[in-house]
């Protein structure tokens, strides 16, 4: 199981890559933003994203829609950790397709809660 | 005394004005143009005065602020404080005075909950190296005594040793843990670096309101009448949709927005409503 981590703050990628080993998810990759996430994803081999929101250049939102309407990469699980919290935004995420989402500041608990969801339906 | 002397405000201009519109009504009533003439050209010359004057106070306080905002912004680069919103200037400044409170209550917490922890668990570490150092003299001891039974003797040195490093590790956790006190240090530097940009932002909020008032008061001495309106309906919308899809940043008074979620459990309350 190889994840990829999204998001601009090199501290909350270490803390998710932290949180995901505890899980028992050694192999993570990291990416600052969409669009350098993007071509990871592209370059294959990656079994799950989880993303941020708001980054500079593509965003969480855009990165999402542009997995889902690749066909090589449509039916990847997508798990959103973001501080966005408005309704209408977690509306648009759930029409992109996204799997699970997590609002910022998070525990350990939830973060494990939501992937264990998300794989339990893949 | 002439007029512009008088005129040190604009408060004091309007009262002025008054004033001298009825001594001109009363010269011109009486016929005395030349008088009357003199006090419109003195009324004129008041009112550009009181307008540079005015606006060269602003133009020197904004100059002033902004200057000083670029020397204490310049170190902390990194901090982007103004993000591109679908407000106008105003409460786009009252934006970033917000958030940038809230990094401070939010870095403050975080310093001083990661330092109740240091300071939890430094005593455990140095128990931990009290009793290792212990059962390593009191193995050292058995083991010294026991000197015919050479297995047990192996295993009371490999426990000495084991305990060994046990008192290392608890020597070099006690290290670290000074290490994370000294590193919160930083919460000192960053916290002074945001209240001052706090307070610019607040000087630059409360000159550009002056600014307003100024313009305002400039257009009806000038006679312009200005129309106010808002941006276009579709550009706000616009905007509104961009910043949707871009990301709006943490939400800083999620209690008081009804369109924001207060927490995970409403998100898991939104999405399963939507079949999730």
């Amino acid at each position: 199981m190889k994840i990829l981590i999204v998001d601009d703050f090199s501290t909350m990628r270490r803390i998710i890559k932290n949180l995901l080993r505890d899980l028992g998810f050694n192999n993570t990759v990291e990416a600052d933003d969409g669009s350098t996430g993007l071509p990871i994803l592209q370059g294959g081999g990656i079994d799950f994203l989880v993303t941020d929101w708001n980054m500079p250049g593509m965003s969480g939102l855009e990165l999402l829609q542009k997995v889902r309407s690749d066909p090589a990469l449509a039916k990847l699980p997508v798990l959103m950790v973001t501080a966005e919290a408005k309704r209408e935004q977690i509306i648009l995420a759930a029409q992109a397709g996204v799997n699970g989402y997590v609002v910022k500041p998070f525990t350990a608990a939830v973060l494990k809660e939501k992937i264990e969801k998300i794989f339990e339906r893949v | 005394m002439s007029v512009v002397e008088e005129v040190t405000d604009l408060q004091s201009f309007e009262v002025t004005l008054q004033e001298k519109a009825q001594e001109l009504l009363l010269l011109l009533e009486t016929g005395e143009f030349s008088g009357a003439m003199h006090i419109l050209a003195e009324l004129s010359e008041a009112r550009n005065t009181i307008m540079y004057q005015e606006v060269g106070r602003l133009t020197r306080g904004l100059h002033t602020a902004i200057k000083q905002f670029n020397i204490d912004v310049e170190q902390t680069a990194a901090l982007q404080v103004t993000k591109h919103d679908d407000q106008d200037a105003l409460s786009e400044v009252s934006n970033a005075h917000e958030r940038l409170n809230f990094v401070l209550e939010l870095t403050e917490s975080a310093a001083n909950k990661t330092m109740d922890m240091v300071d939890a668990s430094m005593p455990v570490a140095a128990e931990l190296g009290v009793q290792a150092k212990m059962l390593r003299k009191d193995w050292q001891a058995m083991a010294d005594a026991q000197g015919s039974m050479s297995e047990l003797k192996d295993l009371g040195r490999t426990t000495e040793s084991f305990l060994l490093e046990i008192e290392k590790g608890a020597e070099q956790l006690q290290t670290n843990y000074t290490e994370i006190l000294l590193a919160q240090g930083f919460q000192d530097i960053t916290g002074q670096l945001i209240k001052r940009v706090n307070g610019l932002v607040h000087d630059v909020e409360s000159s550009l309101v002056n600014l307003v008032v100024v313009a305002g008061k400039v257009d009806s001495i000038a006679g312009v009448n200005r129309d106010l309106d808002d941006e276009p309906v579709e550009a706000a919308a616009k905007k509104k949709e961009d910043s949707n899809i871009k990301g709006h940043g943490p939400q800083v008074l999620e209690e008081e927005q009804i369109d924001v979620v207060s927490g995970q459990d409403d998100v898991d309350d939104l999405l399963s409503s939507l079949g999730f």
